[in-house]
């Protein structure tokens, strides 16, 4: 006999709600329901993917902290390469100019789904606070002192973040008064903040030479370690 | 791939919906039962080419059909598809004579590889 309580019972139901989410979009995206362009199939495999990211998350919180991903070895490349070609179809809507340079392929381990939040954070936000027009720059490099990192800088050409204001917003529920028109939680630097505590790295704010803000993420080299969580085994709010 | 027969079992068709669709756009031949004793009988009346089994089903779960599919054609494979994802799950699958065990959700096109794995057709 399977016990469930009302938690599991409603994990279950999210499960298979996603279920049917991913599988209906994966159907679309491969024309099963008739022909598809390319800006549909890339939408339907965003659908995808983030169900089942989504579905990943739902196990963790199933979990209450007891289990973390396995530390899994990754490209950051790689990783900011694909957030990047998620925003696609925006960059082409809105005439941004858009770039990725990626020196290397040095790796990081740890809890990738934790870190590709952290990512799509930042350059989430790069995209919200840049202009029509404007430019985004992602570059993903190593610094080897004084030890060895991986550095994902943001660059974008908004209005930037006020010198006094750069350690606030990384802050749960920090935004500027100014941002009070643009859609947000103020969640997003607070979240890639604590994804790079998890990997022992962190997250800056600085201005941009393209006029922005420049959000700095850095990952020690090969080195990671599972999400935070607080001594009852739950996941820091931090 | 093309006839090969597919079992699909989950007490909710609508879970089914988008690998039913693909399996037979794909050429095989899936038929949907409801709930376990439905399957048992169903492999009695007529073995398919492979199952695949929800886990948590009333009266009869998965794993208790999935034990009783295996009795009796221990060499039919038997996927298990479950909105679980719990390790013991994956433990008492593999225990009950599964031949694979998938949590949703899932990129459908992961199951059917599995399928295609699983009947040799990869």
């Amino acid at each position: 006999m399977i016990r469930v309580d009302a938690t599991d019972a409603l994990l279950h139901d999210l499960r298979n709600a996603l279920g049917l989410v991913v599988g209906l979009a994966a159907n679309l995206r491969d024309g099963l329901d008739g022909p598809v362009n390319d800006a549909q199939r890339a939408h339907a495999q965003r659908i995808v993917e983030v169900g089942v990211d989504a579905g990943a998350m739902l196990e963790r919180l199933a979990s209450t902290g007891a289990h973390t991903d396995p530390a899994a070895a990754f490209d950051l490349g790689a990783l900011a390469r694909s957030i990047v070609g998620r925003f696609d179809a925006q960059t082409a809507a809105r005439g941004l100019r858009v770039t990725v340079a990626v020196e290397g392929d040095d790796v990081v381990t740890g809890d990738r789904l934790a870190l590709s939040r952290a990512v799509e954070n930042l350059v989430g936000n790069a995209f919200k606070y840049t202009p029509d027009g404007g430019v985004v720059e992602v570059a993903v490099r190593r610094v080897d002192a004084p030890s060895p990192t991986v550095e994902l800088c943001v660059d974008d050409s908004g209005p930037g973040i006020p010198p006094e204001s750069r350690e606030d917003v990384l802050r749960a529920g920090a935004r500027l008064p100014r941002d009070g028109a643009i859609r947000g939680e103020g969640l997003g630097l607070a979240i890639a903040s604590t994804a790079a505590a998890a990997f022992a790295g962190s997250v800056s704010v600085a201005a941009s030479p393209l006029g922005g803000a420049r959000v700095s993420l850095r990952i020690p080299c090969g080195v990671g370690a599972p999400y935070p969580h607080d001594s009852a085994g739950k996941r820091s709010a931090r | 791939m093309s006839g090969r027969r597919i079992l699909l079992v989950d007490d909710n068709p609508e879970n089914l919906e988008s690998l039913n669709a693909r399996l037979r756009a794909l050429g095989y031949v899936p038929t949907v039962v409801l709930d376990g004793a439905q399957a048992i009988d169903a492999v009695r009346r007529a073995v398919p080419d492979l199952v695949v089994l929800d886990v948590m089903m009333p009266e009869l779960n998965g794993f208790q059909v999935c034990r009783e599919i295996h009795a009796m054609h221990p060499k039919l494979p038997i996927v298990m598809l479950s909105s679980k994802a719990d390790p013991a799950d994956r433990f008492w699958a593999q225990q009950c004579g599964a031949s694979a065990f998938i949590s949703k959700p899932v990129d459908p096109v992961a199951v059917v590889r599995q399928i295609a794995l699983r009947l040799g057709s990869t």
